[in-house]
């Protein structure tokens, strides 16, 4: 409940700078440079009225009308999306379009308009290189044939360094939200960013997304960048994230002893080798956590004894974990929420 | 929620060698107080602190994902580890199995 308001917040939020005209640089007599973008403009400050009033609502709203409320706001921005999609299929060479295609594709706060795809493939071809990098977002998800159009752009242009954000985004695609149905495009964009750009400022930002999943198929991506990659810091930072993976990948098999140990070793080495990899590159702080999370795993191994936990209970009152010695405990970290 | 199944627990094992120990990342305890008795959940937890999630005790324990529990014998060994609210079956197994070696280990009279 709380993630569907917040996204309705924040495409409030992005959409505001964007009503002010943030895109496109202005003129001075203010004028819409062709009746296509003035509709645009229309349809934009409609939406955008329109849901505001909805929002006011949701806020005060509960239960079943909160729920209601929601469903009219999703349909609001899928009524929104085949106008906009009228609008750029009427005007397929005017740059609006690209605009208005983009709008269905992520603005609605609908989660997929698959409608607009076929028009959004077509523009994915041929629209300057810059603007699809710039356009397409690092939120949301995209539908495998997006990506495949992505991928077909950027493979078309051969080894350019200007390819690697599209690649990178393709990569980082499947790792973002829901696009599970595409394993060859994003192999395929791997594959290509760690042949031709491993030093590439895109690399982190890949790493960055991977940092907090733990399947073996991820973990293979970040061993691909720190043995690719010849930048200390992305290497420490790609290593570092490996470790993590793996540590993951140890706990998901923790009660078969012998494909645990396999991981738990691998981790090991791994999160060691980090501290080494980011103090060479001057990151201390880092350091620090990837020492922290070495630590950590090493003490909470299974075998290992456990550490002794010195607190308070709910009322207050202190307590200690080796006061239950003797007993089975089973330790459950929880929360109600 | 794994209320029911923690409840079980504490009930079947309630003449055993085994306790039930949280630690709650809770932020507003009072809130808690009224889930405590609706829930009636009776066994101790500590509490992470003020920080919630982000508290020193699952940091010390290199928690990442709610719930997770360790399951240590009566040595104080680190012997399981769940991740999750699934698995029920797979951790009764193993608690059954350590609470046997801890009643064998006392009646050996150590």
């Amino acid at each position: 409940m709380v993630t569907r308001l917040a996204l309705s917040w924040l495409a409030l939020l992005l959409a505001l700078p964007a009503a002010h005209g943030r895109d496109e640089p202005k003129k001075k007599d203010d004028k819409p440079r062709t009746v296509a973008h003035a509709m645009y403009d229309k349809l934009e400050k409609e939406h955008l009225q329109k849901q505001k009033q909805l929002i006011d609502k949701i806020i005060t709203a509960k239960g079943a009308e909160w729920n209601t409320l929601q469903d009219q706001e999703e349909q609001l921005g899928r009524d929104y999306a085949e106008k906009f999609l009228k609008l750029a299929e009427d005007n397929p060479t005017d740059p609006i379009a690209v605009k208005a295609v983009f709008w269905c594709l992520y603005d609605n706060n609908v989660r997929d308009f698959p409608k607009a795809e076929p028009l959004a493939v077509a523009l994915f071809a041929k629209m300057p290189l810059a603007e699809l990098t710039d356009k397409l977002p690092y939120h949301g998800s995209s539908r495998s044939a997006l990506l495949a159009a992505v991928l077909k752009r950027a493979e078309s242009l051969g080894d350019d360094p200007a390819t690697a954000d599209l690649f990178g985004w393709v990569a980082a695609s499947r790792h973002l939200c829901r696009s599970k149905d595409t394993p060859e495009a994003i192999g395929t964009a791997t594959d290509r960013l760690v042949a031709h750009h491993p030093n590439h400022p895109t690399m982190t930002r890949l790493v960055g997304y991977l940092w907090y999943g733990s399947s073996p198929a991820q973990g293979a991506v970040l061993k691909r960048i720190a043995d690719a990659t010849t930048d200390p810091k992305l290497k420490a930072k790609a290593t570092h994230g490996l470790g993590r993976n793996l540590v993951g990948q140890a706990d998901a098999v923790n009660q078969d002893p012998e494909p645990f140990k396999k991981l738990a070793g691998k981790a090991e080495t791994a999160l060691a080798r980090v501290a080494e990899l980011l103090g060479a590159a001057g990151l201390k702080t880092e350091k620090g956590e990837a020492e922290d999370d070495l630590k950590a795993f090493t003490a909470l191994r299974i075998g290992t004894e456990a550490p002794d936990i010195a607190g308070a209970d709910l009322n207050g009152k202190g307590f200690k974990l080796t006061d239950y010695r003797g007993k089975v405990v089973l330790l459950d970290f929880w929360g109600h929420w | 929620m794994m209320y029911p199944h923690e409840r079980s627990l504490v009930k079947r094992l309630a003449d055993k060698p085994f306790a039930l120990v949280g630690v709650n990342s809770d932020k507003d305890l009072d809130e808690l107080k009224t889930v405590l008795k609706a829930e009636n959940i009776s066994w101790r937890s500590f509490t992470n602190g003020p920080l919630g999630t982000g508290g020193p005790i699952s940091k010390a324990w290199n928690v990442r994902g709610w719930p997770t529990l360790y399951l240590i014998d009566h040595k104080g060994v680190i012997r399981y580890k769940f991740l999750g609210a699934n698995g029920a079956e797979k951790m009764d197994a193993a608690i059954d199995k350590l609470v046997a070696e801890a009643e064998k280990d006392a009646k050996g009279g150590k």
